[in-house]
């Protein structure tokens, strides 16, 4: 049934939206480590989205329609803030570099990110009342 | 099967379900568009009304019915012609979302439809039994 894949559809943007959110939480949460495993400060992440075939009435008609899926984490490679701090057991030349996190870019993220959620979840009220409503014809 | 069974006319019923069946078609590529709002690359889609007349299978027995332009070729999407932002997407949210409900809208207006003649035919038989 085509509503049941349109419900499919939304469901996999809300999981790739969840994980944008994610990321960006995780990056604000981090915007002020110096330290990490692979060493030195923290690298900004980034969501890859990309476009994903699924199984709908319409890949017979046209295999052109398609949803959302997260292609992968990367990180940024934008230089790291560079602040001087004699003092800081992890200066390096009295300079001591900082996560290349801007608070600004995250919380705008994590914004586009819910209301895009969002949208998604209104999608499915949607097609919930929709097939309920298919399911009392009749009655 | 015998028509005379059948007091109403029951031949609009499969247009009623080809237009529902279409209806929650459009809403899946409306769906998708929505989903993919922050895809880089997408460009929204949709499904054109001369392809809904072709999904209807509309038949011109006379010279002034109305055809469809397009035969007899199944119905397919189209890209809608809106301008894409800085990351090659033209999804807006809003024509997404307009667009969805007045879809649910028209699919609830075909059920208000089926529900009807189901009362009617319920309605028929149930009379036809008290005499």
């Amino acid at each position: 049934m085509s509503l049941f894949s349109a419900m499919n559809i939304s469901a996999g943007g809300l999981t790739a939206e969840r994980r944008r959110f994610e990321v960006a939480y995780v990056n604000m949460i981090n915007s002020s480590t110096t330290r990490t495993p692979e060493g030195g400060p923290y690298r900004r992440k980034d969501v890859v989205f990309q476009t994903t075939t699924f199984d709908g009435v319409m890949q017979e008609a046209d295999g052109r329609l398609q949803g959302v899926e997260v292609a992968g984490v990367v990180d940024d490679m934008s230089p790291f803030e560079r602040v001087y701090d004699p003092g800081h057991p992890d200066a390096v030349d009295d300079y001591v570099s900082y996560p290349n996190v801007k608070a600004s870019e995250e919380m705008m993220n994590m914004m586009a990110a819910s209301r895009s959620y969002e949208a998604n979840i209104a999608a499915i009220g949607i097609l919930k009342t929709m097939i309920n409503r298919t399911l009392d014809i009749g009655k | 099967m015998d028509t005379r069974l059948f007091p109403v006319n029951t031949r609009l019923f499969p247009a009623i379900e080809d237009r529902m069946d279409w209806t929650a078609k459009r809403h899946q590529v409306l769906t998708a568009n929505v989903t993919n709002i922050d895809t880089p690359g997408y460009h929204t889609k949709d499904v054109s009304f001369a392809d809904q007349l072709q999904f209807l299978q509309l038949r011109a027995s006379n010279g002034k019915h109305i055809t469809s332009p397009l035969g007899d070729s199944r119905m397919s999407l189209y890209e809608v012609q809106t301008d894409p932002d800085i990351k090659d997407n033209s999804v807006s949210l809003d024509r997404e979302m307009t667009e969805l409900a007045k879809n649910g809208l028209m699919y609830l207006t075909m059920i208000q439809f089926v529900s009807q003649k189901i009362k009617t035919l319920r309605s028929a038989i149930n009379e036809g039994n008290r005499g």
